[in-house]
């Protein structure tokens, strides 16, 4: 176990919703949150809670822990944004 | 007897619908405002002769011709006996698998693939949109789109375009147009280079690239493809099935036991399974068992709910096994196996009692994957070691049992292109994460305040 202090951005997990390796640099900075899935990709080498309480809010971190909703429900909303944006 | 071969004239020529024959008839999806999505809501990604589909109450749905002249180039694919297997696990029962790892792609995907791009073609569609990572069903689309005349844009992930080389080749090869995502080419993808350049991208801006060129064509000429999850995916799939029953009766194998499939989004499994769900709902004696991951007991430990499909509660309502949505599962490798909740028509199977589900841990499918490519040869997926896990369960019952069981399981793809999950295992990287009781019941306590949906059910089973 990687100690929170200690810089692991270039420790490496493989990512199961892309099927290859990827660096803890690239979930923690997926997108204006770090990905959802942080925890259970890299708990076994990291202490992901203190990671995230040392950096988050409580709402940031049930945000960033939230699962991706069902595909049906995705394409419906990407949908309804699409078309919103092409107005 | 090693391998039972169909001739093409015996490949079946319907697909089969369980939705026909459910004794409880499905919920609908429910949109925000608690009334059903309607097929209109769904047009615009999709081609109205598929969203029929997704909505048929038809037992039988005939494959059009021109789809089969295209199967015909991997199916029917083979079933194999494993009998190096049984012998290594000295097991009385005789153990069946359909090898789906046969087709171009490698895996069941170009199943739905061909049947989606020719849907598409008849319906005037002239490109398919889709996203994807390392690229399995970006290729398997690519492959369809190239042998019915269809333009094809994957969507990849520009991580992934860029330490992923073959299976981007492979989709080129084939003729697809494969863009690093995000684009210049969406304003989903501008948003998100206007904020960050160099972004290595996601899969969610992946996704909201591909539906966004669907939905914003001026001409109406393309359309999204999704590989899995719902009704008409595993409408398609069920070939595996029905090619599985014709070939064990063609070797006097007229009763099976026992029907396997790792169960991800449910294509997989319900390619094998639904036609002998089929049998069983007209009395035949199966234990039909659906496969998942312990880290993410979909199936296996969790309520039946209406869930949100996110945090903020707006998208719409699907019945389903779920975990909630506060739910985190473990790290696994094996990506097919991740859904929050499992296809409708899957869970409501699970209702009725028709199937069986069983959770295996990671380290004990790598084990079985590790037997299976010693003894029977081949290499298979992540997602398939799922399966490969029970039957040996299976196997070894039968053994203690002394009975002559049949087992028949979906191996659903080659795992050429996962071999770094392999070396993970046998470098002693990998380890087991059951979902620890206190975070289920956290996840649970998430759903308790919203719609429960009735576990309608006969109790026939």
């Amino acid at each position: 176990m990687v100690e929170v202090s200690e810089n692991y951005d270039t420790l490496e997990a493989r990512c199961p919703m892309l099927g290859h390796l990827v660096s803890f640099r690239y979930c923690r900075s997926l997108d204006r949150l770090p990905c959802r899935r942080l925890m259970q990709c890299w708990s076994s080498q990291i202490d992901v809670r203190a990671y995230l309480e040392g950096r988050y809010s409580a709402q940031e971190i049930a945000a960033i822990l939230a699962p991706p909703p069902p595909k049906i429900n995705q394409l419906l909303e990407l949908v309804r944004k699409a078309k919103g944006d092409a107005l | 007897m090693i391998k039972v071969l169909l001739d093409e004239n015996e490949i079946p020529r319907q697909w089969y619908n369980l939705a026909a024959d459910l004794p409880t008839a499905m919920l609908p999806p429910l949109g925000p405002d608690g009334n059903p999505v309607t097929p209109d809501a769904l047009a615009p990604v999709f081609p109205m002769n598929l969203i029929e589909q997704e909505v048929s109450q038809e037992r039988w749905i005939t494959i059009p011709e021109e789809v089969l002249e295209i199967l015909y180039k991997w199916r029917p694919s083979p079933l194999c006996r494993a009998t190096s297997l049984e012998k290594a696990l000295k097991t009385p029962a005789r153990i069946y698998y359909k090898n789906e790892g046969v087709s171009p792609a490698g895996s069941h995907k170009p199943n739905t693939a061909v049947p989606q791009a020719w849907y598409n073609k008849q319906f005037g569609i002239e490109k398919l949109t889709t996203e994807t990572g390392a690229g399995q069903w970006g290729s398997a689309l690519s492959f369809a789109c190239a042998l019915l005349g269809l333009k094809c844009k994957v969507y990849m992930v520009r991580i992934s375009f860029e330490q992923k080389p073959f299976r981007k080749l492979m989709m080129r090869v084939w003729g697809g147009e494969c863009v690093a995502s995000p684009s210049t080419l969406t304003k989903a993808g501008r948003d998100i280079l206007a904020k960050d350049p160099n972004t290595p991208g996601s899969l969610g801006i992946a996704i909201s690239e591909a539906v966004e060129e669907a939905v914003t064509d001026a001409g109406g000429k393309t359309r999204y493809s999704l590989g899995s999850v719902l009704n008409h995916v595993m409408l398609h799939q069920t070939i595996i099935g029905l090619e599985a029953k014709k070939q064990l009766a063609k070797i006097g194998e007229n009763k099976v036991d026992i029907v396997i499939g790792c169960a991800g989004g449910g294509s997989n499994f319900a390619g094998i399974a639904f036609p002998f769900v089929a049998d069983k709902i007209n009395g035949a004696q199966i234990d039909i068992i659906p496969v998942e991951p312990s880290s993410c007991p979909t199936l296996t430990r969790a309520p039946f709910a209406y869930d949100h499909g996110d945090v903020a509660k707006m998208t719409p309502l699907l019945p389903m096994y779920s975990l909630g949505h506060e739910f985190v599962s473990p790290p696994i490798h094996a990506g097919g196996l991740r859904y929050h909740g499992m296809a409708p028509l899957v869970s409501q199977a699970a209702v009725e009692g028709l199937i069986t589900p069983r959770a295996v841990d990671q380290l004990h499918c790598y084990e079985s994957a590790l037997m299976w490519a010693r003894t029977e040869g081949f290499i298979p997926a992540p997602e398939t070691s799922h399966a490969i896990a029970a039957v040996v369960e299976e196997a070894i019952k039968a053994r203690e049992e002394g009975k002559e069981k049949v087992i028949l399981f979906n191996w659903s793809g080659h795992g050429l292109m996962d071999l770094l999950g392999y070396d993970a295992f046998m470098s002693g990287k990998l380890g087991n994460y059951p979902l620890p009781e206190e975070e289920l019941q956290r996840s649970i306590k998430s759903i308790e305040g919203l719609p429960k949906a009735e576990a309608r059910k006969t109790g026939r089973w």
